[in-house]
């Protein structure tokens, strides 16, 4: 009915579009597959606190060396209870009542800060933290990374005492300046572990199984 | 929401050929209504506009964006022991009640959660009843009075004090009028008042009390205090209108001490067994777990009890002629005779607080017969300090306030709402100022020129005494949700005013007044008392028992006081009771108690007027049927001293011919946007001073009608032409003769075929953790503690009286009653009662389980069965397909749009916090309480070792005053490490049946036959049917007729 080159133009048209809608389609099944968009999740918080600085033992960017502390020092709760507990900013001033060190006017040294390549930023940060949010008795309100959904009743204290490392699952955040999201923690993800080969920590119940751990609904849904 | 006049419009088509309906009296039902919308200010229209335009968005935006923001927020400080997410347990005491019982209340992230019994109070233990249970749901309750008023318009604790002051100052006279139950340090400052304030009056008032009975006792023992009855003790119990096991103070020790005399779970051999007598008018709790119940007049009781007396000494002419006047059977009363002298010191005979003056007397005095208050006998004890005041004498008050008052303070009392037969509003207004605290704006502190806010039980320091020896601390567990203060703090306040003396004001507030007693008062001498305080909190309760104490009756004050004849009985009789749920109306506004069903008729959010099926034909009365679509039953006009009160009728089997038997504690105006409205006032159908009991009223049909909502249908369960292999064995029961000779006779009732299962479990249900439950039907009375403590702990919501009457309450756990006539019985007038606790029998061949289309139930390795809510789509085919009927479909979301069930965003605190909040259309049921079990379980493995037995608990059984319910690992060890556990042991007793057992669904949980005492020359051989009346739980998708169905 047309001419050859206008049914090949038809041709090439469809092919483009089909194809460009596949590849589309392909694109934003990956893009927005829930663990994908779950992945990588960096917020911003409301006070910039590294974790590097804090719980890593490497150099940072600006010459100091990440100071180790036991995640446990903060997260107090983490082998008795459901939740690790974010601390209290009662926590921060046990060492923040002495860093920075105060004048005798009572107003926050920051000469220490001053020499050093984004120091004063560091300093606003602080500041923020001792005087906008403890000294005015204001919580601090972090956004939560590593969230499951509510329906979900997971167990910190279980977890560590079968041995796991804080890092498992929240990645290696002593090299981390901003907390980021390394896992979906969707269901499934959650199961990859649960239904491996026993290890010598699994208690008698799903050795018996053959896994690692429990994968029966009330579990972790009730 | 529909408009007024077009529901009426719409019920007139709906039912245009039933002219005898009065309209307005229909009540809207949502079911019956086919325009009817979801409550949520949406009609359909809009809800479909919003759908398409959200499903529009939904494609455009959605994916990109990831799940909301969520916050971590916290606190700069932590208190002291708190750890976000977990429990912490304050001991305290239960003052809002009639008995000051010991519990724990758990509270996380600082909000009260649950309320447990107080496992080291001597009285309660770990066991609470319903209304205690519902404690922490009145805490919450938006309704409550937020800050004090004076003259109508909101004021400040400042002004409305220095009112007060300033009016108590000028005042001549002064009444001060307090609830009962007061605690030791409320009645020392009471007495600083009256010192404060010479002139002043302290009356005691309540409207549900036992003073009948204390001041009977008072005279004929010659001393202020109470009997207190050991039923445990007693092989014989005689009661004569007593609901021990019901709404009496002490009910829940009593049904302990019961139950203990009721064990029954061994070889057959070694059987401990009481047997109750009980003569009662109405239809009780204690009446339903009786082996011989005896149906007689309330007017007539004086004379059962005379009757008694002359047969055991002897002469049986008395008795005889009472029998033949009431057309009783004889046999029994020779039964109960020969029973009471052969167990002399072994039996009880109580009496109910109801009964007046002389039957207390006369029961003294058959006890004293009995060799009851003999030394060797332990059945009764003697508690020279009650828990409760005796109340004032009510004409007394009347009297005082109509030559009228200065200042009339009503603490905690509201006696325009329930003074006997009413009137009390021209009182109030008869004084010059009146002052109202209480927990709600209620009827008489809204009447009051200056009203005050009461703290709630959580939110209040004090101290209370159980009895002698017993003495417990109540204190706070959350600061004060609104502007309000509790009464003793500013009954203290106030006298610290207008006293000169100094030592009363050195004090800061109520915390400092308990504190400075419990040291100083109750450990003497102890140099350290800043310890014992903190023991005290710690433990909660202090025990120091002096018992047993005696009393020695004054037999010929007795007889004097014995010999006061009742009035003669007229054509009718009335009888108020205290109500099982709401009491006396103050837990009106708890929506869980209202929608508790009535232990014994199963009715929910109303009161009635209860008659027996007799009695009903004769007055040609009807109680409505929703199942035969006569929906509204007939209402009946109760007149007593010219007040008449217009009560629905329910007919209610077991009750005595001619008399109308009513419960107190509804038609509240002022009480909340629950308990508004609901049901009928019955306070002016009672007397003063105790007059419960009328026995000349006048009784009619009215024009009206009105329909009451039960969750229990009632109908044959066994058809007479019912081959006995056909009916279905669900509730067995049998005597105890029967028990001896055939330990097992409950398996025995049933044939069952050949068991062969299509796939094999993939579990081995023999090794590791495998939860079971036990309930022994021996001990349950029925008393709905269960239910209530199920609905606290799993977030269970409040459904209405509307959708209650479509089957759709919510209740995990429901209480099944079946009634059992005699043969010779053939008007059905006093039937046998039957209770069995129902609930997720979890099957491990669940039917439930796979008619599920996308696996939202599911097996667990431990024997559960999983409901996962986040995959429920809703098809309800696994309730449909569930023998036991114990799934429960959330069809409105009753949590948020439900206006009865007002859990709006400020009872949202009361959520566990470890339980999912189920949304609409999806299905729930009983988990065994796996957060519980979950917990246990992390607890121990943490540690390292198994789950102990008993260390897991659920929650009705935790609650269960009769421990009734066992729970725990079938395969696990004893408590001590040793043997079997305790759930194994009384499953493979032989009286342990499953329910259904035929239809090879293996449940989870056993029931123990229940076996019945009656007396050996009474005892039937068991018929070959069964009349069983039975009545299942619906469960919202109409299969209330499972008890027909088909039984292949």
């Amino acid at each position: 009915m047309f001419s050859k080159k206008f049914d090949r133009r038809i041709y090439l048209f469809l092919i483009f579009v089909f194809g460009s809608g596949a590849v589309g389609m392909t694109f934003g099944f990956y893009a927005l597959w829930p663990a994908n968009v779950e992945k990588g999740y960096k917020p911003e918080q409301p006070i910039e606190f590294s974790h590097a600085l804090h719980a890593g033992d490497g150099i940072l960017p600006d010459g100091r060396r990440g100071m180790n502390i036991e995640c446990i020092y903060c997260h107090s709760n983490v082998e008795t209870s459901a939740h690790a507990t974010v601390p209290p900013t009662s926590t921060c001033m046990k060492c923040h009542s002495q860093v920075p060190a105060r004048l005798p006017d009572g107003s926050l040294n920051d000469a220490a800060y001053k020499t050093r390549p984004q120091g004063m930023a560091a300093f606003a940060e602080l500041k923020k933290l001792i005087e906008d949010y403890h000294g005015a008795g204001k919580p601090v309100e972090w956004v939560k990374v590593n969230d499951v959904a509510d329906f979900v009743y997971f167990n910190h204290s279980r977890h560590i005492a079968a041995g796991l490392d804080c890092t498992e699952c929240h990645g290696d955040v002593g090299t981390m300046d901003r907390v980021e999201r390394v896992h979906s923690l969707k269901m499934a993800w959650c199961l990859d572990c649960h239904m491996q080969e026993p290890t010598e920590t699994t208690t008698e119940q799903y050795k018996e199984l053959e896994l690692r751990g429990p994968i029966h609904c009330s579990a972790c849904h009730r | 929401m529909i408009q007024e006049d077009k529901t009426k419009s719409k019920i007139q088509l709906f039912t245009g050929s039933r002219d005898e309906v009065n309209m307005a009296e229909w009540k809207r039902l949502p079911a019956h209504d086919e325009n009817f919308t979801e409550p949520s200010g949406l009609d359909r229209r809009d809800a479909l506009k919003i759908m398409g335009a959200s499903a529009a968005l939904a494609v455009g935006i959605p994916g990109c964006k990831r799940k909301p923001v969520r916050y971590i927020v916290a606190r700069n400080e932590m208190p002291e022991y708190q750890e976000p997410g977990k429990v912490l347990e304050y001991s305290s005491t239960w003052t809002d009640g009639d008995f000051p019982y010991g519990m724990i209340v758990k509270v996380v992230d600082g909000r009260p959660i649950k309320i447990e019994g107080n496992p080291d109070h001597p009285v309660n233990g770990e066991s609470t009843n319903a209304q205690m249970q519902a404690s922490t749901l009145s805490l919450y309750d938006p309704d409550r009075m937020k800050e004090p008023s004076i003259g109508g318009s909101v004021a400040d604790w400042k002004k409305a004090d220095a009112q007060v002051v300033q009016a108590i100052k000028g005042a001549g006279s002064v009444v001060l009028m307090t609830k009962s139950t007061l605690g030791p340090s409320e009645r020392e400052w009471v007495e600083h008042f009256l010192k404060a304030k010479p002139g002043a009056k302290h009356f005691v008032y309540e409207s549900v009390h036992d003073t009948n009975r204390r001041n009977a006792w008072k005279k004929v023992f010659g001393k202020d205090g109470e009997l207190i009855a050991d039923y445990s003790k007693a092989k014989i119990i005689l009661s004569v209108g007593c609901d021990f096991l019901g709404t009496e103070p002490l009910s829940v020790e009593a049904t302990r001490q019961f139950a203990q005399g009721r064990r029954a779970l061994d070889d057959g051999t070694d059987v401990k067994m009481n047997r109750l007598y009980v003569a009662e008018a109405g239809m009780s709790v204690t009446g339903s777990n009786a082996d011989h119940r005896i149906r007689i007049k309330p007017s007539e009781m004086l004379k059962l009890v005379h009757g008694l007396r002359y047969a055991l000494g002897g002469q049986m002419q008395k008795l005889t002629e009472f029998v033949e006047a009431n057309h009783l059977d004889r046999k029994v009363f020779e039964a109960l005779a020969e029973d009471l002298s052969a167990n002399r010191g072994k039996c009880l005979v109580v009496a109910g607080q109801e009964m007046p003056e002389s039957v207390h007397a006369a029961v003294a005095l058959l006890n004293n017969d009995l060799g009851n208050f003999e030394k060797a006998s332990k059945v009764f004890r003697w508690n020279p300090l009650a828990s409760r005041l005796s109340v004032s004498d009510t004409e007394e008050i009347k009297s005082t306030l109509q030559a009228g008052v200065d200042v009339l303070i009503c603490m905690g009392v509201n006696p325009v709402y329930d003074w006997p037969g009413g009137g009390f509003k021209t009182l109030l207004a008869k004084a010059k100022t009146s002052v109202g605290h209480g927990l709600y704006a209620n009827e008489t502190v809204s009447e009051c020129t200056v009203g005050l806010p009461s703290s709630h039980n959580l939110e209040s320091w004090n101290d209370a005494v159980a009895r002698m020896g017993v003495l417990s601390i109540c204190q706070p567990v959350i600061r004060p949700l609104w502007k309000s203060r509790q009464e003793a703090e500013s009954l203290m306040l106030w006298t610290q005013q207008i006293s000169d003396d100094a030592k009363l004001k050195g004090f800061k507030d109520w915390h400092d007044v308990i504190k400075k007693n419990w040291i100083t008062k109750l450990y003497p001498g102890v140099k350290n008392g800043k310890i014992k305080w903190q023991d005290g909190l710690r433990s909660g309760v202090s025990v120091s028992t002096t018992f047993p104490l005696r009393a020695k009756l004054d037999t010929d004050k007795a007889l004097e006081l014995a010999s006061q004849a009742m009035p003669e009985g007229g054509a009718f009789e009335v009888v108020v009771l205290p109500d099982a749920g709401v009491h006396d109306g103050r837990f009106a506004n708890l929506s869980w108690l209202q929608e508790c069903p009535d232990p014994v008729t199963r009715l929910v959010w109303d009161n009635a007027a209860m008659i027996s099926p007799k009695t009903a034909i004769s007055l040609q009365v009807s109680e409505g049927n929703l199942d035969q679509g006569d929906v509204v039953g007939d209402v009946l006009d109760v007149s007593v001293n010219g007040q008449i009160v217009k009560l629905p009728v329910l007919i209610q089997p077991g009750i005595a011919d001619n008399v109308i038997v009513t419960t107190q504690g509804y038609g509240r105006t002022k009480v909340g946007r629950v308990g508004n409205d609901k049901g009928k006032n019955v306070s002016v159908l009672v007397s003063g001073n105790g007059g419960w009991i009328q026995t000349s009223a006048k009784v009619s049909k009215a024009a009206e009608r009105y329909p009451l909502v039960k969750t229990q249908k009632y109908f044959k369960l066994e058809d007479d032409k019912m081959d006995h292999d056909e009916f279905r064995h669900i509730a067995i029961d049998g005597t105890l003769s029967e028990y001896k000779k055939d330990p097992g006779f409950a398996k025995h009732r049933y044939h069952i075929p050949k068991q062969v299962d299509i796939y094999n479990s993939p579990y081995d249900y023999t090794k590791g953790y495998k939860w079971e439950m036990h309930i022994d039907m021996n001990k349950c009375t029925g008393c709905h503690a269960c239910v209530t403590a199920c609905q606290a702990e799993n977030n269970i919501p409040v459904v209405g009286k509307d959708e209650c009457a479509n089957g759709r309450e919510m209740h995990w756990m429901r209480i099944d009653r079946y009634h059992t006539f005699d043969p010779s019985d053939t008007e059905e007038a006093n039937p046998t009662v039957h209770q069995q606790p129902m609930l997720c029998q979890q099957c491990d061949n669940a039917p439930c389980e796979n008619v599920c289309p996308v696996n939202a139930t599911s097996h667990s390795p431990e024997g559960l069965n999983d409901m996962t809510y986040n995959r429920c789509v809703g098809t309800r085919y696994c309730a449909n397909n569930c023998p036991y009927k114990v799934r429960r479909f959330n069809f409105y979301e009753y949590h948020d749009r439900n206006e009865a069930a007002l859990i709006n965003k400020k009872q949202l605190p009361q959520f566990n916090p470890q339980v999912t909040v189920r949304m609409r259309g999806v299905m729930e049921k009983c988990s065994f309480c796996v957060q519980r079990i979950n917990t246990g379980k992390y607890h121990a493995t943490n540690q390292g070792r198994d789950v102990l037995d008993g260390e897991i608990k659920t929650a009705c059984q935790q609650v269960c005053p009769s421990n009734a319910i066992v729970f725990g690992n079938i395969n696990g060890k004893g408590a001590d490490g040793t043997g079997v556990s305790q759930v194994r042991k009384f499953k493979d007793a032989k009286l342990s049946y499953n329910v259904l057992e035929e239809l090879n669904v293996k449940p989870g949980i056993a029931y123990g036959a229940k076996v019945r005492n009656p007396h050996p020359d009474l005892a039937k051989a068991v018929p070959a049917h069964h009349n069983h009346h039975g009545s299942s739980g619906s469960d919202g998708t109409h299969n209330h007729d499972h008890a027909h169905g088909d039984h292949g």
